[in-house]
């Protein structure tokens, strides 16, 4: 196809930056692969959540109750209460738990990351929390991508009254600081993860607008397309066939920062209760799980914090390969 | 003339806003009366109550009118829970608080940046900017509620430096108030501060390639005077425009921060609204934050063409 020629010819002709060895090298360097593996490690766990042997995400650990030290009022002393071999209370052996089955225990054999605030295992609810950040990522973006983007072709390419009007609309919701208008939707639709998605997907728009609007005036007034013109090519051919395959690439390397922009944004919902509801695991809502017991046990909170700066770190940074292969220049952000 | 076009424009924005704002209760299903009781619904008196109290039988338009010309005269109205308090008193209490945050959030992510970007630009693709670049990037991807956690294990829980609870000013005086704020203004601040010398440092990079910086150079000025007196102003005109935009930025990392480290601002109220269905403090609030957005960039948008003579005579 011609419009792919002429993005491989462009890429060739000028690189990034003189003193690496163009488009090839830096497609494969460290840089790429490491946050490419660590994204296809979480997009594994969001979609195998369910078929994993893992522990159950949502309810606690049923040791946890055996091992709970008991305050004894008279001594005042803490003591940790102790079976005879083989009792079997309730269908579970309680001469077998250990005190790594308490709430807030540090990471152990029996669960690999610890456990949380209610002694439900850590592992397994942070691979069901990808889930969550993938779902609140990815779908929201795609349809921020789709929605957006098809506002921003047209108005960059009909330009007049209709770009007045279309980048109107953009420019008032921009008005709104972008967590403030996430909060008022939900404010309005209610709490729960569909609803956070809503808010995430609508507050995505505009951003995605005004990019594929700023890399379509680039593209509206050149030659190819006064060429198509002439050929006869309607206004839906030209858009689709010629413009949309040159603005594709900038505007996904664009949609990579926003995927982890949103996670962060459900990620913020969920932190301040808005997002999933109890006791579905989100890496938010673990994080302010974990801050409730802070002081004593902060890895509890740390872990999900982790796993959500390395997610976002994962995102950016492919973003930022995205950019250098496909010469985006951050003026047209 | 272009200054009316502007402010007419302002204006335009303001009032759209606000009329969002408004039918936020009428955008729900239902009765908006009931939305309004949130919790209370179910109290037949209540409600009626409530659409007396807010005309609900006017119309659409005439109720904005009345709605808009009290919130212009600082009457936002009451709260609409049972034990119903001015909204207006809440924001005096939580104001104070999120301003004080907010305002030494974005004094600090400047003190800081600038020195860095101007000398990550000077010396660009040195050791020193290869750093910061690097560092740059890390912050970037660091949400508040995460630089907070890890704040409070390092200084709180490993080390015991700060408290974790924000005091005000008014409870306990400038200095206490100052030591309990280092934490939360650092965490909205690393944010902001990445993206505030990554900017520069590229602004820098652009003015310092200029002639009246060789012509400056030729003089035999020094280098630090030369950076901070001529090649400063040039290159903060993108800081300033993005450090309007960064407002919500600001206000959303405050919402979070006010949430880790139980502040009771804005954003917490804002929240803790939310969670109880008071639809009425929730409106106010987002009311008064997007005005403020927008009109801090109208003065953004002023300032700049101050700052820029290019602009003044253009």
């Amino acid at each position: 196809m011609a419009d792919t020629e002429i993005i491989a010819s462009s890429v060739e002709a000028e690189p990034a930056s003189p003193d690496d060895g163009g488009f090839k090298k830096r497609r494969l360097g460290l840089a790429f692969w490491i946050p490419a593996a660590w994204v296809l490690l979480v997009v594994f766990g969001a979609v195998f959540a369910n078929i994993l042997p893992l522990k159950p995400p949502n309810v606690p650990d049923k040791c946890a109750q055996f091992v709970a030290p008991q305050f004894d009022l008279s001594t005042g002393k803490e003591t940790i209460p102790t079976y005879p071999p083989n009792t079997t209370i309730e269908g579970v052996r309680a001469d077998l738990c250990t005190a790594d089955s308490r709430p807030s225990a540090k990471p152990s054999s029996t669960h690999w990351l610890g456990t949380d605030t209610n002694a439900r295992d850590t592992f397994s609810r942070l691979v069901h929390g990808a889930r969550v950040a993938m779902i609140a990522g990815v779908a929201t973006i795609a349809v921020g991508l789709l929605v957006g983007g098809t506002i921003g072709l047209i108005a960059g390419y009909y330009r007049g009254r209709t770009e007045t009007a279309l980048m109107a609309v953009v420019d008032i919701m921009l008005a709104f600081p972008t967590l403030v208008l996430a909060l008022a939707i939900v404010a309005v639709l209610g709490r729960g993860l569909t609803n956070a998605c809503i808010a995430i997907t609508v507050v995505a728009i505009p951003a995605f607008a005004r990019i594929t609007r700023a890399n379509t005036l680039t593209y509206a007034e050149r030659e190819f397309v006064t060429a198509a013109r002439v050929m006869g090519a309607k206004n839906t051919r030209i858009m689709m066939r010629e413009i949309l395959p040159n603005v594709i690439f900038p505007v996904v390397a664009f949609a990579l920062v926003a995927i982890a922009v949103a996670i962060v944004a459900e990620g913020s919902l969920a932190f301040l209760s808005l997002s999933v509801k109890d006791p579905q695991a989100s890496w938010g809502q673990m994080i302010l799980d974990g801050r409730s017991d802070i002081e004593n046990s902060p890895h509890v909170a740390l872990i999900p914090a982790a796993a959500m700066f390395v997610t976002v770190l994962c995102f950016n940074l492919l973003g930022d390969q995205f950019r250098q292969i496909f010469n985006v220049r951050d003026a047209a952000l | 003339m272009r200054w009316v076009v502007k402010i007419l424009a302002l204006i335009g924005v303001v009032i759209i806003v606000s009329m969002l704002t408004f039918l936020m209760t009428d955008l729900l299903p239902g009765d908006p009366a009931e939305v309004i009781a949130g919790s209370n619904a179910s109290d037949p008196a209540f409600v009626h109550k409530i659409r007396q109290e807010l005309n609900l039988d006017d119309p659409l338009p005439v109720r904005y009118v009345h709605w808009a010309g009290a919130a212009l005269h600082g009457d936002f109205g009451r709260s609409l829970e049972q034990n119903s308090e001015p909204i207006s008193d809440k924001l005096r209490r939580t104001i104070p608080n999120t301003v004080q945050l907010l305002l030494l959030a974005e004094i600090v992510s400047i003190i800081v940046a600038v020195p860095i970007g101007v000398y990550s630009g000077y010396r660009a693709n040195g050791k020193f900017d290869k750093v910061t670049t690097g560092v740059a990037f890390l912050l970037l991807a660091t949400p508040a509620f995460v630089s907070g956690v890890v704040l409070i294990a390092i200084f709180s829980v490993s080390t015991h430096l700060l408290k974790i609870q924000f005091q005000p000013i008014s409870e306990v005086g400038v200095v206490e108030s100052l030591k309990t704020s280092i934490m939360p203004v650092a965490c909205i601040s690393v944010g902001i501060i990445a993206v505030y010398v990554r900017l520069l440092r590229t602004d820098m990079i652009a003015t310092l390639q200029e002639d009246f910086v060789l012509n400056a150079r030729a003089k035999g000025l020094k280098s630090r005077y030369i950076l901070f007196r001529h090649a400063l102003r040039p290159s903060s005109f993108s800081l300033l425009t993005v450090a309007g935009i960064n407002l919500g930025t600001l206000i959303g990392g405050s919402v979070i921060v006010e949430q880790l480290f139980s502040i009771n601002g804005v954003g917490n109220l804002l929240v803790q609204s939310i969670s109880s269905r008071d639809i009425a403090t929730v409106q106010v609030i987002v009311l008064i934050i997007s005005v403020t957005y927008v009109a801090v960039n109208f003065l953004v948008d002023l300032l700049y063409s101050s700052l820029d003579p290019r602009i003044r005579r253009g």
